[in-house]
C-alpha cells in the first residue's frame, strides 16, 4: 500500500501551486510604442527594433515578417531590458513593409501579444500604408492553415494537436476516476477490505493524475511555442491561460487526494471538489453563454459521469475479489444512487447540448453536432448495458452467486465508457457552432449591426461570406448617433480566437473611404472568433465595438 | 498546520493584488478640486512617445469648467480655442460672457523623452461635488501620438485599468467653516 509522498513535500507542492494561481490576479504590462513606430515609414533600414512596455517584461518571441510574408532571419533573439525589448537586426532590410509580431510576459507572468507594421522607403515602395492592399498579406497569411510558417507562435499550434488530444483524454479520464471514487465511497458504505482498496486506488490515480497534468501542461506549452523554439519561460505563458488554471486546480485536487486517509474524508472531499472545479473553469462553460447555466450544468455532468465511470471499476473489483456476500447489498445501494445520478447526468448533458447546438439541423451540419451524435450513440449503448445489469444480471446474482456474466457485461460497459470519455474530450475542444465542411447551408450571419459601447455610434459589419470557415475581407460602415454616415479618423481592429490561442492580434485596415472601412481578415472563423474595433470618431473620442458574427458582445 | 499555510498564502496573494497602480501616465497632480472654487490644474506629462520628444499638447476642457486661463510659458506657444457657452454668465464687471475655452494647445516647445513637464491652468470648477472631470489630452511627439482619452465605460472600472486613461480631477465638497470663495 502506498502511503504517498512525505507530507511536507505534498504541502509545499500545494503551496507552490496556490502561489502561481494567485499571481493570475495582479496587474500586467501593456505595449506602449515602438521604434520604428507603428504605421510609419523610415528612410533607412533600422539596426534594431525596439518595443516599449508600461512595465518590465520578458520577451517570449519577437518575429519580423518581411514583405514576402515569410519570417526574416535576424540572427539573434530579442533581448529584454526592463520595459524595453530589443531585437537586433544583423542584416540590412530591403525596402518594403514589415510586420513585427511579439509575445512577451509581464512581470506578473501575464502573456501579452500583439503586432504592428512599419515600412522602409525605397524606389518601388508605395509608402501610403493605409491604402496599400498588400500590406495585409504577412499578418493574414499567419492565420492560414497552410504550411506557411510566417508567424511561428500561431502556426505551429496544430503540430502537436493529436498528442495533446490523447494526453488530454487520458488526463480527463484520471480526473473523472478520482472524482468518481470519492463520490462512490461517500454514497455507498463499503466493507473494510474494499474501502482500503478504494483509498489505495484513489491515491494511485491521484499520483498518476499529477504526472498526467504535468505531461499535458508540457505538451500544451510545446504546442504554443513549437518544439524547437521552446523556452522555460513559455511554461508561464500556458500557466496563465484557462488551461493552466484548470491544470493547477487539478494538481491541487489530486494532492489533497494523495494526503487523504479513511479518517480524513474531508481532505478527499476538498480534493474532489477542486477536481470538479478544474473541469469547469476552462472550455465551453466559461467561453460560451449563458455561463450561469453552463457552469453548474457542467459541474453536475462531471460529478455524475465520474460516479458512473468509477463505480464500474469498484463493482468489478467487488465481483472479482469479493467479499461476495456484500455484493447484493452494495449492488442494490448502487442501483438506487445510479438511478438519480444517471438522471441528473442526462438532464445536464441534454441542457448543455441544447444550449450549444440550438437547432436540430446543427446536429448533422456542424462538426460539434456530429461529434455530439457519436457521443449520444455511446451513451445509448451505456444505458443499454446499465439496464441489462440492473434488471437482468443483478437479480440473477442473488440466486446463484455466479458473477461471471455480470463481470463481462461491466467490463464491456467500462470500455464503452472510455470511448464516450474520449469523444467528450474531443467535443470539449470543438467550438460549438463551427462549420468545418464549408457547405453553403444555414451558416452564420453575413452582415450584422453593432452599437458602440457608449451606444452613441453604430456600424454595419459585412463578413463577405456566410461560412464560418472563411472571412475575407471584412467591411464596416460607420454611422453616428443620428444615423448619418461619418468618416473615422483612425480605425484599428483586433481579432481573438480562444480555441487557437490567438489573443488580440491586429488586422490590417486596407482602406478607409468615407464611412466605408475595409479590413483584411483572411483566416478561418472557427466560431469562437471575436473582434474589437477601436474607432477614433473625433480627436478626443474613441469608440469601442466588441462583436462576433452573432452581433455585439457584452463584457 | 495546513490551515495556517492556507491563511499565509491568502495573505500573500492579496498583497500581490494590491501591488498594482503606480504607472507612468499623463495625470493631473492635484487629484481633487473644491466645488465652485478657482483651482489650479497641473497636467503632468511623464514621458515622450518612446524616445521621441513631445512637441504639442492639446487638452480638452470639460463642460462646466469656465474662466479658464493657462499659465504663461516662455518656451511654449499657448493657444486658447474657444467654444460658445450654452448658458452665458456675467463677470464681475457686468459684461455678458458668451464664450469659454474649449481646448488649450501648447505648441512650439520640445519636451525631451527623458524629462517630465508640467502644464498649468487656472479655472473655476463647477459646483458639483462628487463629479469626476475628464481633461482628455493628446500628446503629439516628433514621432507618434499618444491619446490620453480613455474614460471608464463600465460601472466601477478604475481609470488605471485603461491603457491610456484620460487625466482627471475629482470635485470635492467645500470644507466646513469656509464660507468665502
Amino acid at each position: 500500500m502506498t502511503e504517498g509522498l512525505p507530507r511536507w513535500l505534498s504541502t509545499s507542492l500545494l503551496a507552490l501551486c496556490l502561489v502561481l494561481v494567485s499571481q493570475g490576479v495582479s496587474a500586467h504590462a501593456q505595449f506602449t510604442d515602438s521604434r520604428p513606430a507603428a504605421d510609419t515609414t523610415v528612410d533607412t533600414s533600422p539596426h534594431e527594433i525596439v518595443l516599449n512596455f508600461s512595465q518590465a517584461v520578458t520577451p517570449v518571441t519577437v518575429v519580423l515578417v518581411g514583405p514576402d510574408g515569410s519570417a526574416v532571419e535576424t540572427g539573434s533573439e530579442a533581448q529584454g531590458n526592463g520595459k524595453r525589448v530589443v531585437l537586433a537586426l544583423g542584416n540590412t532590410l530591403a525596402p518594403g513593409t514589415y510586420v513585427v509580431s511579439f509575445r512577451v510576459l509581464s512581470g506578473d507572468a501575464h502573456p501579452i501579444s500583439g503586432g504592428f507594421r512599419f515600412s522602409i522607403a525605397g524606389p518601388d515602395v508605395d509608402t501610403n500604408l493605409s491604402a496599400e492592399p498588400d500590406v495585409a498579406q504577412p499578418v493574414a497569411s499567419s492565420f492560414g492553415t497552410s504550411d506557411d510558417n510566417a508567424e511561428p507562435t500561431l502556426a505551429d499550434a496544430s503540430s502537436l494537436a493529436l498528442l495533446e488530444q490523447i494526453i488530454r483524454a487520458v488526463f480527463i479520464a484520471l480526473v473523472l476516476m478520482a472524482i468518481g471514487l470519492v463520490v462512490f465511497q461517500a454514497l455507498i458504505p463499503l466493507p473494510e477490505s474494499l474501502g482500503i482498496w478504494l483509498y489505495g486506488l484513489a491515491r494511485r490515480v491521484a499520483w498518476i493524475g499529477i504526472i498526467g497534468a504535468v505531461g499535458y501542461f508540457l505538451v500544451a506549452t510545446f504546442s504554443i511555442a513549437g518544439l524547437d523554439a521552446f523556452r522555460l519561460r513559455h511554461l508561464y505563458v500556458v500557466l496563465q491561460t484557462s488551461i493552466g488554471m484548470s491544470l493547477l486546480l487539478a494538481i491541487v485536487g489530486f494532492l489533497f487526494l494523495t494526503m487523504s486517509t479513511p479518517r480524513q474524508r474531508i481532505l478527499m472531499g476538498i480534493g474532489a471538489l477542486l477536481l470538479v472545479l478544474s473541469r469547469v473553469v476552462t472550455g465551453h462553460p466559461v467561453s460560451q453563454e449563458p455561463s450561469f447555466l453552463l457552469i453548474p450544468g457542467m459541474a453536475i455532468h462531471v460529478a455524475t459521469a465520474s460516479f458512473w465511470f468509477a463505480s464500474l471499476w469498484v463493482l468489478l473489483r467487488l465481483l472479482r475479489k469479493g467479499p461476495l456476500v456484500d455484493a447484493p447489498r452494495i449492488l442494490e445501494r448502487f442501483a438506487k444512487a445510479a438511478l438519480w445520478s444517471v438522471g441528473a447526468l442526462l438532464a445536464a448533458g441534454v441542457l448543455m447540448g441544447a444550449i450549444h447546438i440550438q437547432s436540430i439541423d446543427a446536429l448533422s451540419s456542424t462538426i460539434y453536432g456530429n461529434t455530439l451524435l457519436w457521443k449520444l450513440g455511446g451513451v445509448a449503448g451505456l444505458l443499454a448495458f446499465a439496464m441489462a445489469n440492473k434488471f437482468w444480471l443483478t437479480p440473477k446474482l442473488s440466486e446463484q452467486y455466479n458473477p461471471s456474466k455480470l463481470r463481462t457485461s461491466i467490463r464491456i460497459e467500462a470500455l464503452v465508457m472510455l470511448a464516450v470519455i474520449a469523444i467528450s474530450t474531443v467535443l470539449a475542444a470543438t467550438p460549438p457552432v463551427a462549420k468545418g465542411d464549408g457547405e453553403q447551408t444555414a451558416g452564420p450571419n453575413s452582415s450584422i449591426s453593432v452599437a458602440s459601447e457608449s451606444g452613441d455610434y453604430s456600424m454595419v459589419v459585412d463578413f463577405s461570406s456566410q461560412r464560418y470557415d472563411e472571412t475575407l475581407p471584412l467591411s464596416m460602415e460607420l454611422f453616428d448617433s443620428k444615423g448619418e454616415a461619418f468618416t473615422a479618423l483612425e480605425v484599428s481592429l483586433t481579432v481573438t480566437i480562444p480555441s487557437r490561442r490567438i489573443v488580440a492580434v491586429p488586422l490590417s485596415v486596407s482602406s478607409i473611404e468615407g464611412n466605408h472601412v475595409i479590413v483584411e481578415a483572411d483566416f478561418p472563423d472557427t466560431g469562437d472568433t471575436s473582434f474589437e474595433a477601436l474607432i477614433l470618431v473625433t480627436e478626443f473620442d474613441r469608440e469601442r465595438f466588441v462583436f462576433n458574427r452573432e452581433g455585439r458582445i457584452e463584457r | 498546520m495546513i490551515y495556517r499555510i492556507f491563511a499565509c498564502l491568502l495573505a500573500i496573494s492579496l498583497l500581490l493584488t494590491a501591488a498594482l497602480e503606480a504607472r507612468a501616465h499623463a495625470v493631473i497632480n492635484e487629484g481633487t478640486a473644491v466645488a465652485g472654487s478657482f483651482s489650479f490644474i497641473t497636467l503632468r506629462i511623464t514621458h515622450g512617445c518612446g524616445t521621441s520628444p513631445t512637441n504639442q499638447i492639446r487638452m480638452k476642457i470639460p463642460d462646466g469648467v469656465i474662466r479658464v486661463s493657462p499659465r504663461f510659458m516662455e518656451n511654449w506657444t499657448v493657444e486658447k480655442r474657444m467654444k460658445t457657452l450654452g448658458t452665458p454668465y456675467e463677470d464681475e464687471a457686468g459684461n455678458l460672457v458668451t464664450e469659454t475655452v474649449d481646448e488649450i494647445v501648447w505648441s512650439g516647445g520640445s519636451l525631451p523623452a527623458g524629462y517630465y513637464g508640467e502644464f498649468q491652468v487656472r479655472a473655476l470648477m463647477p459646483d458639483s461635488p462628487g463629479e469626476t472631470l475628464w481633461f482628455k489630452t493628446i500628446q503629439n511627439c516628433q514621432e507618434g501620438t499618444i491619446r490620453w482619452i480613455e474614460v471608464p465605460t463600465r460601472e466601477g472600472q478604475s481609470p488605471y485599468e485603461l491603457k491610456d486613461p484620460s487625466p482627471f480631477i475629482r470635485i470635492v465638497e467645500k470644507p466646513h467653516g469656509d464660507e468665502h470663495r
